[in-house]
């Protein structure tokens, strides 16, 4: 079946929507599907009507059906006069919902509007208010990075202390005060951080946690700023264990990445990052004092790091972008033959 | 095809914001894009309309458009809307969810907040010099493309009757003839050049009959109430510097025009860049001079440098921000100092008067055939078609297949 879908999206842009519906589309493409691309500003306060602009130059006569990455943020609340006009074209609506239970008002709109409504794991479809099927984010196909002190070489990092890590954007719901205070008493350390903001170049936020972290980590921290994807390689490489401190999370593609790039992941105990840990692809911590006790005992304990390791290895392969994207057009096609029926 | 808006001033106009815009627009339409053109300034109250293919919207209230641009990117179904301004002006466009272009010209370095704040969500930012791409990546903005300015070089050229050009000035064959064209405003310094003026006559006391020709508004034509950008907007009163400095007066002097005739040029808009009945148009303003000396405290770009160079005029200006890199034939002048007269807190330079004056000097005793010859071939190297060719329509082309991208087994394309 040639199938060719509108997917609905934020495109190259710094934003983890974006990166994601890149991974997807070109899997999706590399398995024969037709993926026009229509692009969804990412910044800047939306209003109805420039959103309708974005549903009139949908190419409907050219598609089999639409498919929404939906995240709360892009929409500010206008998903209801979204979806209505997008209801207008008559084709058949894919959403997925990368975020669920912050806005059941909204949460309705996608489950009334689409014919399907995709989540990323267990957690997201018990908050969702309507039917949804998981089909899990994405991962990267396995990277071998380079030695960890050829990797530190390239950084200019001191090669001496094992480095403790984070890649991702820097926003307060990544919590990344709990592993500058877990670090400040592992001493036999170091952090590294990269990561930045969606636009600009730094914000208050950041430049607190610069400070909080130069006063409680003197000597033992970097920051990176955003790091390139033909980057990531080498800082993953350079970290020994990477850490997800977020507070809040449905899904992190940044913390997929540092499983793809076969990395000892710690993350905050979250029901979603829980149930990656049952799969054995990472562990979780609930304060600081355990975050810092698991960082020791994965620095000294080799076995137990690798182990999680492998862990991450078996999660990646088990849930790279062309399972995923498998999954995807399966789920396409029986859409579109209920729509036929 | 992408459905292009432009913001900028009215490109029906004299100004090169006009003229550039002129030139973008309707060139962008021959190309088979859709383009239409929101006034600033109020330039139009009558209603839409086309012209040269463009349509044509109503101005708003908002001097800078901002009460209606993007309404109209609405209703025109825009893919972008491109704003030729200083982006310090906008208080709102910028913080739209519209694919914002904003063509920066940056006249400073280091690159204002002011520009800066408001580029980080743009889709796209274009500059037309090599200095503003390498400052504004400086400053973290990324994805700036270099879209220079350019001239219609079949419309600007040497003309063969050069001498029949400057009778329209009331100036001689064998008259030495320095020439401005510009905005009298702080920023253009134009006083520093009527003391560089001043530094050549002495340094070359058997000069006969050099004059100056200004070709600006002698006085102020735009109010501190008024200005965007504070005291750098806003011009001095010239006539009473020349007479302060002694230059009114022949054999050797300054020339300018009744500022009342002067205002009335204004109102029908300047004069046209070509006259083919043969009155006063700008070509023929370039063609009767020796030099165009443009010694200004910073520019964006500095389209009379090209222009002059592609009347076979050789130039002098001002070794600051953008102006050097359109300096083909003539001399790009170091500054020893720099002010900061703009509300933004830019730095403007001041040209050294000295070496400027030298310069001067250098121009007089030269082989001005040659400067001609040499300067027109710079300047078709800004001609508009190649402009086209090696900037815009790869712009145009890596936009389209960014805004509308298809992945298929075969790769990105574009899906319009």
């Amino acid at each position: 079946m040639d199938l060719k879908i509108g997917l609905v999206t934020t495109w190259h842009r710094k934003c983890g929507i974006a990166t994601y519906s890149e991974n997807l589309s070109r899997t999706l493409a590399g398995l024969g599907v037709e993926v026009f691309i229509i692009r969804m500003p990412r910044f800047g306060v939306k209003t109805p009507e420039l959103l309708a602009n974005v549903i009139h130059k949908i190419p409907k006569d050219q598609i089999d059906l639409i498919h929404v990455q939906h995240e709360y943020g892009i929409w500010s609340g206008l998903e209801g006069g979204f979806y209505g006009e997008l209801k207008r074209l008559e084709l058949p609506i894919v959403t997925t919902a990368h975020a669920t239970g912050m806005n059941f008002m909204v949460d309705r709109v996608l489950a009334n509007a689409s014919d399907k409504v995709i989540v990323h794991n267990e957690y997201c479809r018990k908050r969702f208010v309507g039917s949804s099927v998981v089909i899990p984010h994405g991962c990267l196909d396995l990277v071998d990075c380079p030695p960890e002190d050829e990797c530190k070489e390239t950084l200019g990092v001191p090669k001496e202390a094992p480095l403790v890590g984070y890649v991702g954007f820097i926003t307060p719901a990544k919590g990344l005060e709990y592993v500058i205070n877990a670090m400040s008493k592992v001493k036999e350390a170091a952090l590294l951080i990269g990561g930045g903001y969606h636009a600009g170049k730094e914000t208050g936020y950041m430049q607190e946690l610069k400070e909080r972290s130069l006063a409680l980590l003197p000597g033992r921290v970097q920051w990176l700023g955003y790091v390139e994807d033909e980057m990531l390689p080498v800082v993953y490489g350079a970290m020994r264990i990477v850490v997800y401190p977020s507070i809040s999370m449905s899904e992190s593609g940044a913390l997929l990445m540092a499983l793809s790039h076969q990395k000892a992941v710690i993350a905050s105990s979250l029901k979603p990052v829980r149930e990656k840990e049952k799969l054995g692809a990472l562990t979780t911590f609930k304060n600081v004092r355990e975050l810092r006790r698991k960082i020791k005992r994965l620095l000294k304990d080799d076995d137990w790091r690798r182990s999680l390791e492998m862990g991450a290895r078996r999660y990646v392969e088990e849930n790279s972008w062309r399972n995923v994207a498998l999954k995807h057009i399966k789920l396409y096609e029986e859409v579109l033959a209920e729509k036929a029926k | 095809m992408l459905r292009i808006l432009w913001l900028s001033d009215r490109i029906t106009g004299h100004s090169a914001y006009s003229k550039v815009g002129w030139q973008l627009c309707t060139r962008t339409v021959k190309m088979g894009h859709a383009v239409a053109h929101s006034p600033m300034g109020g330039a139009n109250k009558m209603g839409r309309q086309v012209y040269g293919g463009v349509l044509i919207y109503e101005s708003g209230e908002n001097r800078f458009g901002e009460d209606v641009a993007v309404d109209q990117y609405v209703d025109f179904g825009a893919d972008m809307l491109i704003a030729f301004k200083e982006p310090w002006v906008f208080q709102s466009l910028h913080k739209y969810a519209i694919n914002f272009v904003p063509y920066v010209a940056v006249d400073h370095s280091p690159v204002s907040l002011s520009i800066t704040s408001r580029l980080h969500t743009a889709f796209k930012v274009l500059t037309p010099s090599r200095h503003g791409q390498m400052e504004l990546r400086k400053a973290g903005i990324e994805d700036v493309h270099y879209l220079p300015h350019g001239v219609d070089t079949s419309l600007y050229k040497p003309l063969e009757n050069r001498d029949e050009c400057r009778k329209l000035w009331f100036l001689k064959p064998d008259d030495f003839v320095i020439l401005y064209v510009g905005w009298n405003r702080a920023r253009k310094m134009v006083p520093r050049m009527l003391r560089i003026y001043k530094r050549f006559l002495e340094l070359n006391p058997d000069v006969k009959n050099a004059h100056f020709l200004l070709w600006t508004n002698m006085v102020p034509e735009t109010s501190p109430q008024e200005t965007v950008s504070g005291v750098s907007d806003v011009g001095v009163n010239l006539i009473r510097e020349v007479m302060e400095l002694g230059l009114a007066t022949p054999p050797n002097d300054v020339r300018w025009f009744d500022p009342k005739e002067w205002a009335k040029l204004r109102r029908i808009g300047g004069i046209p860049e070509w006259d083919p009945r043969g009155g006063w148009d700008m070509v023929k303003l370039y063609n009767c001079a020796d030099v165009l000396l443009f010694t200004t405290a910073g520019e964006g770009f500095g389209l009379p440098l090209i222009e002059s160079q592609a009347c076979g005029v050789p130039v002098i200006t001002t070794d600051y921000a953008s102006a050097p890199e359109q300096v083909g034939v003539g001399y790009s002048i170091p500054y020893n100092d720099y002010v900061v007269i703009s509300t933004p807190g830019t730095r403007f330079a001041l040209v050294d008067i000295d070496r400027a004056a030298e310069a001067l000097t250098k121009i007089y005793n030269g082989d001005r055939e040659k400067m001609a010859r040499r300067a027109r071939r710079f300047a078709e190297r800004y001609d508009w078609n190649r402009i086209m060719d090696r900037y815009w329509k790869p712009f145009l082309e890596d936009a389209e297949t960014e805004l509308y991208p298809k992945l298929t087994k075969e790769g990105l394309s574009k899906w319009i």
